[in-house]
């Protein structure tokens, strides 16, 4: 126990780890409001440059971009009707509406306590949670991690993108690309074409910093002019009354973006987005009609977006499956030092636990900090022009990638990836579920010929498996609801079922 | 089943097709690595995921062939189109210098090919005048490799035109 305080404080007392955080929350408070820098964008490109780190100043900084760059997206959302980062979106519906009424500041300084007090919400379900999950998560076997990561693919790829094909197609591309290299298993090549390059795989940071850095520089190529709005920013910090007013609000929201983002493969944006809808559909007399300019539009998805922080550390510590893409990409850094995210780790490593409980708790504080001041400067910083900016990337983009293994061959790999998502992006396709499904490919291979090896390479005793064990098949239960929901199938099976239902008196149940 | 919430993008059907065309080259390299000798082979989850993508392409290909048609405006060709909105002269350049500098950068070295690259991009993005262009790329590059190369110790290309 005291062991654990004393990781849990290493953050707080060591100089070095709070610059880090302090630096990173500030980093990532920017680069989230910047519209067009996403906070996986900055993680992915300013994890390469970590690798050479030990483990704790690395997690220190990462920890503290993310909480940063979740709530960073609001601002821009608000001042410029922009959502900085896809956290955001959520955000803008009312906020932007609160800026044009001249309440900007306020809105600002109500959204930064609401994304602390959810902040602190999921640090603290992360400390409960996360040592019981792990606990629980030894009972699993291979098979119910490829059930999990199976979940959390069909997540993120029915629920982002305009249509799940276009979500299952970028999904499987992952996997298929996560699968290059020599199978670790039996040493066959996969996807190599015979070439030494491609025999160790496609490093997935370089993919990620292609498909998030390059890609998304591409696109903002069309909105090179984005006209400014100047907003009245002189009061930031909201009265006590206002804050205690949307308290009760504020610890709905957080509990539902806990859970969405403890769910693998659904984050932030979602979190917020249902909480959004949750407040929408709960709150009876609003300060303001919704997307008028309601307080509660605002409260409501920015403490879920905050609180999904720390809900999203669970299955990626636990279990060492992403909750969303920044967690696939922190995954990713875990790996690349050394660590294998899993119940394993919280056995082997605990301090490691504990040491990103107290970060994301000084994260959090630093959060509140930042939060409530400096807005001048961001207003300077927002303005930085597109043209100036989107260079600067590529030339970030260029330096993360080449520093993984000082490889040109990498850096035109990015390229690649960068052009590819260009056109993805913009017929349609996410390319969050190619970074889920590049990490979650090898896992799922592993798993799956683990659990058919298990049973002496029988097919059907593996499917025998998956309804014979309780755990296993409440996950392959969940599974197929899930594909069955995104099927035409359902709907007129969903409404059949209300209307039995209905015909036996028991009211309509919530479906 | 709902179409697209858009219209059509030009070379959207194309697209799709392209993306089944790369399923399907997916899906047999997938299957040379140890076709179906096994439950447990190599080759099973590649195919997997194969098969995934070539079923989800051919889903969209019959979406996008349902949605309506982005209105084009009259007398454009559909190639004209299609290099309006989707590679319009800005994506072309910049892509066209990206490529430039990525192929420089193995041989100039980080600091000429980037500061190039920066220079020429941004005098053409922001269009202030070279002197600008000049001196923000120059500000911006020292700033990178000051933090990167000094306090990151990052190792960065060096070039071998200069060694």
């Amino acid at each position: 126990m005291s062991a654990d305080l004393s990781n849990f404080l290493m953050v707080w007392t060591q100089p070095d780890f709070f610059a880090l955080t302090a630096i990173g929350v500030f980093a990532g408070i920017y680069i989230g409001a910047i519209p067009g820098l996403s906070v996986t964008m900055a993680v992915s490109i300013l994890i390469s440059f970590t690798f050479s780190w030990d483990v704790n100043p690395a997690l220190a900084l990462i920890g503290g971009i993310f909480m940063g760059g979740v709530y960073g997206g609001s601002r821009s959302a608000i001042l410029l009707n922009i959502p900085g980062a896809p956290s955001a979106i959520a955000t803008a519906f009312d906020g932007y509406p609160l800026a044009k009424r001249g309440e900007a500041g306020i809105a600002i300084g109500i959204s930064t306590v609401m994304s602390v007090v959810g902040g602190f919400l999921g640090i603290v379900a992360l400390a409960v949670g996360a040592p019981a999950i792990s606990e629980f998560a030894l009972l699993f076997a291979p098979r119910d991690y490829f059930l999990l990561a199976i979940m959390g693919l069909l997540l993120v790829g029915s629920l982002s993108g305009e249509s799940v094909a276009k979500g299952l197609f970028a999904g499987a591309l992952g996997v298929a690309i996560g699968m290059v290299g020599l199978d670790p298993m039996t040493a066959e090549s996969r996807f190599t074409f015979d070439t030494i390059e491609l025999m160790n795989g496609i490093p997935y940071v370089v993919a990620m910093i292609g498909l998030f850095g390059i890609s998304e520089a591409l696109v903002q190529l069309h909105h090179l002019e984005t006209p400014l709005v100047k907003q009245d920013v002189s009061r930031i910090v909201p009265p006590w009354s206002l804050v205690r007013k949307y308290l009760p609000l504020a610890f709905r929201s957080s509990a539902t973006g806990i859970v969405i983002g403890a769910l693998p493969g659904t984050g932030g944006d979602i979190a917020a987005l249902m909480a959004y809808d949750q407040a929408k559909r709960s709150v009876k007399n609003p300060s303001h009609p919704f997307g008028h300019g309601a307080y509660e539009g605002l409260v409501a998805p920015e403490a879920a977006n905050n609180a999904a922080v720390g809900g999203a550390f669970i299955p990626m510590l636990t279990l060492g499956i992403p909750g969303d893409a920044v967690t696939a990409v922190i995954i990713g850094a875990l790996y690349i030092h050394g660590l294998k995210p899993g119940p394993m780790m919280m056995i082997e490593t605990p301090h490691l636990f504990w040491f990103t409980v107290g970060n994301l708790t000084l994260a959090t504080i630093f959060l509140l900090i930042f939060g409530l001041m400096g807005i001048r400067l961001f207003v300077k910083m927002v303005e930085c022009p597109k043209g100036v900016l989107i260079p600067l990337i590529v030339i970030l983009s260029v330096v993360g990638t080449y520093s993984i293994q000082n490889s040109v061959v990498h850096v035109y790999w990015m390229l690649g990836f960068g052009i590819a998502g260009y056109f993805l992006k913009t017929y349609g396709f996410e390319v969050g579920p190619i970074i889920l499904g590049m990490i979650l490919g090898p896992l799922m291979d592993a798993s799956y010929r683990r659990a058919v090896l298990s049973t002496q390479d029988s097919f059907s005793l593996f499917l025998w498996d998956l309804v014979s064990n309780p755990i296993t098949f409440v996950l392959a239960a969940s599974v197929v609801l899930l594909l069955l929901s995104q099927t035409p199938f359902w709907r007129p099976a969903r409404t059949g079922l209300l209307r039995v239902m209905w015909r036996r008196g028991g009211g309509l149940p919530s479906l | 089943m709902n179409i697209l919430p858009r219209p059509r993008q030009p070379g959207e059907t194309i697209f799709a097709y392209l993306l089944l065309l790369f399923s399907l080259f997916v899906f047999w390299e997938a299957y040379k690595i140890s076709g179906f000798s096994s439950a447990s082979s190599a080759g099973v989850f590649p195919m997997c995921a194969a098969a995934v993508m070539l079923f989800a392409s051919v889903l969209t290909i019959v979406r996008t062939q349902r949605a309506t048609a982005y209105q084009r405006e009259p007398g454009l060709s559909k190639v004209r189109d299609f290099r309006n909105k989707i590679v319009p002269a800005n994506i072309i350049v910049f892509v066209a210098l990206l490529v430039a500098y990525t192929i420089a950068l193995d041989a100039a070295g980080f600091l000429l090919s980037s500061f190039l690259f920066l220079f020429l991009s941004i005098a053409y993005l922001y269009r202030r005048g070279p002197l600008v262009a000049l001196l923000i790329a120059a500000g911006g590059l020292v700033v990178i490799y000051v933090v990167f190369r000094m306090i990151f110790t990052v190792v960065l290309p060096k070039g071998w035109l200069f060694q």
